[in-house]
């Protein structure tokens, strides 16, 4: 996994520091944003819940789109995921303020906050989608921006061999459940950036 | 508004619609293992029984000795038959095939045996061809069976379980424990056959009967078949040749494991403790009283005013001692620990004028000179640790041992020189 990160991280680096002299010769600026925001949801046991988004994503400036790469943090609970992803964005006003459409995909990888009767022998992320549109305001290189969307997250959960709590038979080994969850939330979030 | 910004404004509807109520979905596998229960009818159990060639000694349950013959149960399956009359040479003559056999008791040249829930008796006479010659159907109903009925109203008899690989796929909104219980009759390879395969006791032979080793659940006293049926204990008379009459079915305790008839009273092992009844009246056998003991298994001996228990741990029996008990039973109704001695993990055991013998599993077999109960390890005759042993039957100078590996045999006429006369080998 942390050769992912590494290589999340380098993109990010040479997405931002690359040749900014030859890009721009090409009207290619890079942009670097740093996300932090709540992802709002339904929770199975506790209802209504707010949890942490967090990401950091980079790349390239053209006219009005912006194509890049992210890594981020996101909390579910239960579940803490690191979401890889490419992203894509759109500035519907040529101005320096206005609506902005966003696309994220990617992989993220989870695990999951385990308990006494939640103990799985396996853990695996899954694909991540995020789609969002907000508000930016830019002056200068710093860009401000307020969106909100949605995420769609999936994490997958393998229990080995479970045995019954109020019996004492240990199972034969080949019992096995999965547990693959889909994750929804309505995601707010702040962001600030160089361009 | 200009139109554009009406499209503007769309855009920020839309966004806040898209997931009014976002939550989460889970699709729950579960992949298991699981035991159904096979039925088979009584005309199928009955036409099974055969006698056949020798077979190979393979997972070897109870043993029993008459008449210089030995009858070694095949666990489940049937019992093997061999000549030993000559020890140093004991010789395979056949296999009685007994579908559900765990126990057996002889009296004269009829042997009594279990068929799952049916009492078989056949006549053993001629050795070159042993049958069926009568059947007793629906003795022995109590057997753990996980909720199951041992035999249903259509009148068929659990005698398997298949085991079934199952996969279930189910949507859920992820409420609640996703997890499987695996748990009751669905668990454990083989667990719901082993209430018919427990552990029992021994001896005393008398002119008409023969000598069950410790681990017996099947003994005959005073005329009466004594049997262990989960729970209960079934009383069988057995005094009209090949005509057993079931009398009584009496409640003993839920983890008996043994039985030990001696001198007009019946010694039981259970996990919890040592229960020792009268036969003054052999079809209702009265309790006098209960020795109680930690939780573990707990095969019984007796030899005049002393029951010797071994306690061994291990995950069927529970508990965590290993040794061997010495109990004073002058007063039956109040019987009293003498003294305690460390094992390794002891099974079965048998005594003989004095000489204890004892199956210590891994540790092998150890002999002692009883005669003084507070001093038997200190007077250790013979220890043959390169066996594993789990029960033995000691009688006239030759205890015939068995254990995972097979049948020993040892010569202990001499004492100072108790040696391994024979062994017949498990086929694996």
């Amino acid at each position: 996994m942390r050769k992912y990160v590494n290589t999340g991280l380098l993109l990010l680096l040479a997405a931002t520091l690359h040749g900014q002299d030859s890009l721009r010769q090409h009207r290619m600026l890079p942009f670097v944003s740093l996300s932090s925001g709540v992802l709002a949801g339904e929770h199975p046991q506790t209802g209504k819940i707010l949890t942490s988004t967090t990401s950091l994503s980079g790349g390239l400036k053209v006219k009005q789109m912006r194509v890049g790469v992210g890594i981020g943090f996101d909390s579910y609970l239960e579940w803490q995921t690191m979401p890889l992803y490419g992203t894509i964005a759109f500035n519907l006003s040529k101005n320096t303020h206005g609506l902005f459409m966003q696309f994220s995909y990617g992989y993220a990888f989870a695990w999951m906050q385990e308990n006494e009767f939640n103990r799985p022998s396996k853990e695996e992320g899954g694909r991540m989608l995020n789609p969002m549109v907000g508000y930016f305001l830019t002056t200068g290189s710093c860009r401000v921006g307020l969106s909100v969307g949605y995420k769609f997250q999936r994490v997958w959960a393998r229990y080995d061999n479970q045995y019954n709590l109020a019996s004492s038979f240990w199972p034969r080994h080949g019992n096995q459940t999965t547990v693959t969850q889909s994750i929804e939330r309505v995601v707010v979030s702040l962001s600030v950036g160089w361009r | 508004m200009t139109r554009f910004s009406y499209v503007k404004f769309a855009f920020l509807v839309a966004a806040s619609l898209i997931c009014q109520n976002c939550s989460d979905t889970c699709t729950v596998s579960n992949t298991y293992i699981y035991y159904e229960p096979v039925y088979s009818t009584s005309a199928e159990l009955k036409a099974a029984v055969s006698f056949d060639d020798p077979k190979p000694l393979t997972n070897l349950g109870k043993i029993y000795f008459k008449d210089g013959y030995l009858y070694i149960n095949e666990s489940g399956e049937g019992i093997h038959v061999i000549d030993n009359r000559n020890p140093s040479a004991p010789l395979p003559l056949g296999f009685i095939t007994i579908p559900g056999n765990y126990d057996l008791a002889m009296v004269n040249n009829l042997l009594y045996a279990d068929s799952f829930v049916d009492l078989v008796v056949l006549d053993v006479s001629n050795k070159q061809n042993i049958k069926e010659v009568n059947r007793v159907e629906r003795v022995f109903n109590h057997a753990l069976s996980y909720g199951y009925r041992m035999v249903t109203n259509e009148n068929l008899i659990l005698t398997d379980w298949e085991e079934v690989r199952s996969v279930t796929v189910q949507e859920s909104e992820c409420s609640g424990n996703q997890l499987q219980n695996w748990g009751g009759m669905w668990m454990e390879d083989g667990i719901a056959l082993r209430s018919f395969s427990g552990v029992g006791a021994s001896v005393i032979p008398t002119s008409t009967t023969g000598i069950g080793g410790s681990m017996a659940r099947f003994t005959i006293a005073e005329n009466h078949l004594y049997a262990l049926d989960g729970a209960m204990l079934d009383v069988i008379d057995v005094s009209t040749p090949g005509q057993p009459k079931p009398k009584a079915e009496q409640e003993i305790s839920w983890d008996i494991e043994t039985l030990f008839p001696y001198n007009g009273i019946l010694f039981g092992g259970s996990r919890s403790g040592m229960y020792i009844y009268d036969l003054v009246n052999p079809a209702a056998p009265q309790l006098l009283s209960k020795y109680e003991h930690v939780r573990s298994c707990d095969p019984v001996v007796v030899q005049d005013n002393y029951a010797f228990v071994t306690l061994r741990n291990g995950s069927e029996c529970e508990g965590f001692v290993n040794q061997l008990e010495v109990i004073d039973i002058t007063s039956l109704t109040n019987p009293k620990l003498v003294k305690i001695y460390p094992m390794t993990n002891p099974h079965g055991l048998g005594i003989d004028n004095s000489v204890l013998f004892i199956c210590d599993g891994s540790d092998g077999l150890k002999v002692y000179d009883a005669s003084d109960v507070n001093a038997i390890t200190t007077n250790q005759l013979a220890h043959h640790q390169d066996i594993q042993a789990l029960d033995i039957i000691p009688h006239q100078s030759i205890a015939m041992m068995i254990g995972p590996e097979g049948l020993y045999q040892y010569d202990y006429s001499d004492l100072t020189n108790i040696r391994l006369i024979s062994t017949l080998a498990i086929v694996r």
